[in-house]
């Protein structure tokens, strides 16, 4: 039986040795040119009452986000990062049936009926004018959430175009079947909740944010509570 | 000679016009109820087959599937499948006309003008608009009901034979409608009982109440010739007359509330609430308080007014008043007051159960109206409340074109009651849409899995394609080209799934979901043919 002995002046063990640790090194430094990461904090989100009512939904289905009673985990964004949504202008594509536009933004997120804003049956949107561009991080859609409610065809968009014709991100789209004609979605659709639908725009920076809606479970009229854009301004 | 009321008849043609098109517009735009589908369902029946027979524990009677006949004949309608929602909305929204139609009929022998308040509350009352377009015997009912009315008082004004008759007709038409015939027909006698009373021992008067045995014979006569011809359907079904007898412990059991039933319990305060004032979640608010207040007004003048009239009381030898017209507002007042108090009572209750005292509510608040703009004597007041009044019917118009359109399914409606969700549009275009795309068209196979029973209107929405199946249980083999089931029993089906499917969210009614699965090869033909991104978005 040979008996190797290891040696660290083993030219071929050093050499090894040298390699290892000059990539690893390499590993861990950034990028030229990349900044460091900016110091994140968890938003606080301010929730409305819960609404107990209606039998709670039974089973799993695959195009429906799974319902739970659960807390929401902790979302962050980077530090400075504000509601920038609050009293800025809101249009919708239809005269609203009930409520006014500025309902969306006023920071009201009950499902108290005074808290509603009603548009008509139909394909129909709502937006919101941010009065600048914002690095967009999170943006919170409640709908009404008052019993059991899912909400068709609902899509997200983002854009520096007020007419949404050019540089629109989508950020969110459960039409599957292409109702809208706007391109089918791939997301599930959802039941509302008093926690709001949670969107992680990520930084995408726009000035514009619109949601669309064709109509829910309940109603074929389309009815949105409150938009919530949380973002930082953009350095542009 | 007189001359001829240009103005008076100009005006009743106007409120014939309105009620018209709040009754006709567009009947096919709000979806269809479970009960109208059900209704429509038997009518298709008849209408395919020739087959009805009189069901004692559900449903009401068979003058509202007969009616539709001539309707459905002359639109060259053979079976369901070429029956549409239109068509069949025809009948109450003829009977609904011919409400308003009544109501100058009845109103007019106590105050001419009166008669045209009453014919306009008629006409835009939301109760009565919204119940005018569903396909329900309700409307229908109230008709008949109105009818009784006009020809009895007819009758006991001139006591000809034609009029006994025409009540005979209604009486017979109105047990062949609804089982409820017999709580309208006893709140009329015991208000003629308390008329007769009343000019008795009040007014110090007699009222000559010498009953003709001829005429009353000719009259029951037709009416159980009448209840007999539609309850033995057209004389197939010999047992239907007797099932229209034993019928009443079943309902019986329902008016108590028991079983199912007491799903329907309410408050005895509910129908007034429902008229006075509705508001729920978000929305508009309702209320028809003009017809309560000015009802209740005329209430009032009926019990104690001078119940003036354009004809002379007529008296017998004995001196005792055979012409009842000087007393048939207060005989209306009690009548709507007994019908009121008496349903509110019934724990069982559902809100077109209300139109049967809200009609002649209309018809008192035409004389409550007749109060206030004719009985004044300062001109300018009588104007002001003219326009006042008119100013509020016209918000009732525009309450009754909401709650048929806008809020035509939305449970904030009143008058919306477990009703099936506007997104049921979005289920059948889905299924028309799938069927075009499917290898055998209209033949495609649905299977619907809701064990409760709770699918209606499906059967009417799914009446062109022949291959439905509504289970009661899983089947062997229960994978179908599109299965529409409830979240209850999804879990339980998805691992007896053989074939691969989409599934997607459907709303039957609010709160009640319905998961739909399509086999995925359909989906995927029926998405392969949808376009891409175009310029239709808002």
């Amino acid at each position: 039986m040979v008996n190797r002995e290891f040696r660290i002046t083993d030219g071929k063990t050093m050499w090894i040795a040298v390699l290892l640790f000059a990539s690893l090194w390499t590993a861990i430094q950034p990028v030229h040119g990349e900044e460091q990461l900016p110091e994140e904090a968890e938003l606080q989100f301010e929730l409305p009452e819960p609404f107990f009512g209606g039998t709670p939904l039974d089973g799993w289905f695959p195009n429906l986000e799974e319902f739970t009673y659960k807390e929401r985990p902790p979302f962050k964004a980077p530090v400075g990062t504000a509601i920038v949504s609050r009293q800025k202008p809101v249009s919708s594509s239809a005269s609203p049936l009930r409520g006014k536009l500025e309902q969306v933004v006023d920071g009201k997120k009950g499902y108290e009926p005074e808290n509603v804003l009603e548009l008509p049956e139909g394909l129909q949107w709502t937006q919101v004018d941010l009065q600048e561009e914002f690095e967009v991080y999170a943006i919170l859609l409640w709908h009404n959430f008052r019993g059991i409610h899912i909400y068709f065809d609902v899509i997200g968009q983002a854009s520096n175009d007020p007419e949404f014709k050019k540089d629109v991100t989508e950020f969110y789209n459960n039409d599957i079947d292409n109702t809208s004609h706007l391109g089918a979605g791939k997301d599930k659709e959802y039941l509302e909740r008093n926690y709001g639908r949670l969107f992680d725009l990520k930084g995408i920076k726009a000035r514009y944010i619109r949601f669309y809606g064709n109509g829910n479970t309940n109603t074929s009229t389309n009815q949105v509570v409150e938009i919530e854009v949380w973002g930082k301004k953009s350095d542009n | 000679m007189t001359k001829f009321p240009v103005f008076h008849v100009a005006t009743l043609a106007l409120i014939l016009l309105v009620a018209a098109v709040l009754r006709f517009y567009d009947l096919g735009y709000r979806p269809m109820h479970g009960d109208e589908a059900n209704q429509a369902m038997k009518t298709s029946v008849l209408l395919a087959k020739g087959e009805y027979a009189y069901d004692p524990f559900e449903h009401h009677g068979p003058t509202l599937y007969y009616l539709t006949l001539p309707i459905l004949w002359i639109a060259g309608a053979h079976n369901a499948a070429e029956m549409t929602e239109p068509m069949i909305r025809l009948v109450p929204a003829f009977f609904g006309l011919g409400l308003v139609l009544l109501s100058w009929l009845i109103v007019s022998p106590i105050d001419r003008r009166a008669g045209l308040w009453a014919a306009l509350l008629t006409a835009v009352s939301h109760g009565l608009v919204y119940y005018s377009r569903y396909y329900v015997q309700e409307i229908s009912f109230v008709f008949f009901a109105a009818g009784l009315l006009w020809c009895g008082h007819h009758y006991l004004s001139s006591r000809r034979i034609g009029w006994a008759l025409g009540a005979g007709l209604c009486l017979g038409l109105l047990h062949a409608t609804k089982e409820t015939s017999v709580l309208v027909v006893f709140a009329m006698v015991a208000a003629l009982a308390c008329v007769v009373a009343w000019e008795k021992f009040v007014a110090r008067r007699a009222i000559a109440l010498t009953l003709n045995w001829r005429h009353l014979g000719a009259g029951l006569g037709l009416a159980l010739a009448i209840s007999v011809l539609f309850f033995s359907s057209f004389f197939t079904h010999w047992r239907g007359p007797l099932d229209s007898l034993l019928t009443y412990t079943t309902y019986l059991n329902r008016a108590e509330g028991h079983g199912s039933s007491a799903l329907h319990d309410q408050p005895w305060y509910y129908y007034i609430s429902l008229l006075a004032w509705t508001y729920r979640e978000a929305g508009p608010k309702w209320s028809e308080g003009l017809i309560l207040g000015l009802g209740l007004i005329g209430v009032l003048w009926g019990l104690w007014g001078p119940n003036r009239t354009d004809q002379t009381d007529r008296t017998d030898r004995d001196g005792a008043i055979v012409d009842c017209g000087a007393a048939f507002p207060r005989f209306l007042a009690l009548y709507t007051l007994f019908l009121v108090v008496g349903f509110s009572l019934i724990p069982y209750k559902t809100p077109w159960n209300l139109l049967i005292f809200l009609h002649p509510l209309c018809l008192l608040a035409g004389l409550g109206a007749q109060c206030l703009t004719g009985l004044q004597r300062a001109v300018w007041v009588r104007f002001l409340f003219g326009v006042l009044i008119l100013a509020a019917t016209a918000q009732l118009a525009g309450q009754a074109w909401r709650g048929s359109f806008t809020y035509g399914a939305d449970v904030r409606n009143p008058y919306v009651y477990a009703h099936t969700s506007s997104a049921i549009r979005r289920l059948t275009e889905r299924v028309t849409d799938l069927a075009a795309v499917h290898p055998r068209g209209d033949q495609i196979h649905i299977n619907v899995f809701r064990f409760d029973g709770d699918y209606w209107p499906l059967p009417w929405y799914l009446r062109r394609y022949p291959n439905v199946g509504y289970w009661p249980n899983f089947p062997e083999s229960p994978d179908a080209d599109v299965i529409l089931t409830s979240p209850e029993i999804a879990g339980a089906l998805q691992p007896r799934l053989k074939d691969e499917y989409q599934v997607e969210m459907n709303g039957l009614r609010p709160g009640v979901l319905m998961p739909t699965f399509i086999r995925k090869e359909l989906w995927d033909a029926f998405m392969a043919k949808r376009s891409g991104p175009a310029e239709t978005a808002p």
